[in-house]
């Protein structure tokens, strides 16, 4: 069954046919995620979400773009919230002034960087890239993700994020020049 | 090419031709700085390229499943409420249809009623018990976006009365010297209309949630149909062209000065957790006019996901048309 059939049985609602389009697309999903989020919980998290999204909103794609496009779209949509939420929660503690020494109202927030555990399954130059990756601008890590990670062409880009192709390539250029920054001391792991 | 140019060129590596990326590594060959340059930026990108995968198991469509069930379980119970409910608001969206067309019509009533006051809209505008007898059950299909013509009291009785049998409901009697309910004593305010509906419902009602589904769902559920209107149990069609706009019928519902028939989407939220829905809105809707908000249709289903998600619980009734939708937020 193509993509086209299946789809159009997820419409009917075939819940056979959404899981055959989940296993299709998750490992995608998950691992575009574990880019934008630097964080293998969270990844998880956000490309549940996707998929709901994905269901729920089914019915309202109308195969202007094309289904990959619109699934992508999503996702790099549910992991800006993602980002958000984590921002607006290290705001929160930041502004609450003193800490509450009972362990039990402790906060805790999610690390953004990648875990130990991940960091031992990568060399040390992915370790290296994988940091720096974190540390950047979300805008540049989107732009590195779709183009070097998923390895999206322009108009690909610019159809997921909704931006211009000019707009892709200058912030591909100002994302490389920022990977460049944070890689600088780490010049000699890639020579 | 000197060294300027060439950092000007690796800053716009990825846009380079194969000409000018020769130019490059002509260069790096005869300047060791360069070259550096040019390896270092070549390393990284090949490391970004082959950074480790995450595996995804089983697991995940297994968990997605079990979410996804939850969630249809809980919008079960929103279909449920609404049919508990759907007299009450076909009701109210019916005495809406008749407020609206006789006030789209009032010139004509002014002339045809001369002094006489009584208005049977009176009873009807402003019964909205669900038994009342002069509640006229909606119509089926509604052309979107119609301006309201001009009908004389007669053709609106029987207006009424064939979409009722079409869509086999109880018939409404619609006098012809009615008028419509005014809020002051002068027979000139007759564009505005009182009625204050008890309960609240959409111009046009429609539940999003897909039919409910008295146990877990297997995974090869029967298809739903998406492009048909959907109908209630007993066959009554959801759907009103009741005209919505400015003049303030109530406080939830309103009528445009030109008598333009469109359609606002109600989203009723319980009050208690108002709050958490209004903080998913606004990241949702695309603005706002007056007390409306307004969305893009292909943003709604996402909307209605993240609320669920929040544990919110809430109804919606919104039109069905691609681009802007317009709605309201009503607390219960």
């Amino acid at each position: 069954m193509n993509e086209a059939e299946l789809i159009k049985k997820c419409k009917n609602g075939d819940r056979n046919a959404f899981g055959e389009l989940v296993t299709m697309y998750q490992s995608k999903v998950v691992n575009m995620s574990y880019s934008l989020l630097s964080n293998r919980e969270d990844a998880f998290d956000a490309a549940q979400e996707v998929f709901l999204r994905v269901y729920r909103g089914l019915d309202n794609f109308r195969e202007k773009s094309s289904f990959s496009t619109w699934i992508y779209r999503i996702t790099t949509n549910v992991c800006s919230d993602f980002l958000r939420k984590r921002q607006r929660t290290i705001s929160t503690i930041s502004v609450s002034g003193a800490y509450d020494d009972d362990e039990d109202k402790e906060l805790e927030i999610r690390d953004s960087a990648p875990t130990p555990e991940e960091y031992a399954q990568a060399n040390e130059k992915q370790r290296a890239v994988m940091r720096a990756l974190s540390e950047i601008k979300h805008e540049y890590r989107e732009i590195i993700t779709l183009f070097d990670i998923e390895g999206m062409n322009y108009e690909e880009i610019s159809d997921v994020l909704k931006i211009p192709t000019g707009t892709v390539k200058s912030r591909l250029n100002r994302a490389r020049g920022a990977m460049r920054k944070k890689l600088s001391e780490n010049m000699e792991l890639f020579e | 090419m000197d060294c300027d140019m060439f950092l000007n060129m690796l800053d716009n590596y990825d846009n380079l031709s194969e000409l000018e990326k020769e130019q490059l590594s002509n260069h790096a060959k005869e300047c060791e700085s360069c070259r550096r340059e040019l390896e270092f930026l070549e390393s990284v990108i090949a490391t970004t390229k082959t950074l480790p995968k995450l595996e995804v198991g089983e697991d995940f469509l297994k968990d997605l499943n079990l979410r996804i069930d939850k969630e249809d379980i809980k919008l079960n119970r929103h279909t449920r409420h609404f049919k508990r409910n759907w007299q009450k608001y076909s009701a109210v969206a019916a005495s809406l249809v008749l407020v609206a067309v006789i006030g789209a019509n009032s010139d004509m009533f002014v002339d045809k009623m001369g002094n006489n006051d009584s208005g049977v809209i009176d009873e009807v505008a402003t019964t909205v018990a669900p038994k009342s007898e002069t509640v006229a059950l909606p119509a089926t299909e509604t052309p979107k976006n119609e301006p309201s013509k001009s009908e004389n009291a007669e053709k609106t009785e029987k207006t009424v009365q064939t979409q009722n049998a079409d869509t086999k409901t109880e018939a409404v009697t619609v006098r012809e010297n009615a008028v419509p309910a005014v809020s002051g004593n002068s027979q000139r305010n007759v564009q505005r209309a009182t009625a204050t509906p008890k309960s609240t419902a959409a111009a046009t009602l429609k539940p999003t949630a897909k039919p409910a589904q008295e146990e877990m769902p297997s995974y090869t559920s029967e298809p739903v149909a998406t492009d048909e209107p959907q109908n209630d149990d007993n066959g009554y069609s959801l759907t009103t062209d009741a005209p919505v706009g400015q003049y303030a019928m109530g406080e939830d519902y309103s009528i445009s000065s030109s008598g333009t028939m469109y359609e606002i989407g109600i989203m009723t939220v319980n009050s208690k957790q108002y709050d958490r829905a209004m903080g998913i809105l606004i990241e949702c809707i695309n603005g706002s006019v007056g007390d409306c908000y307004t969305i893009n249709a292909s943003d709604l289903g996402t909307l209605e996901a993240r609320l669920t998600n929040a544990g919110v619980e809430f109804d919606a009734y919104m039109p069905e048309h691609d681009g802007i939708i317009t709605f309201k937020i009503v607390k219960y």
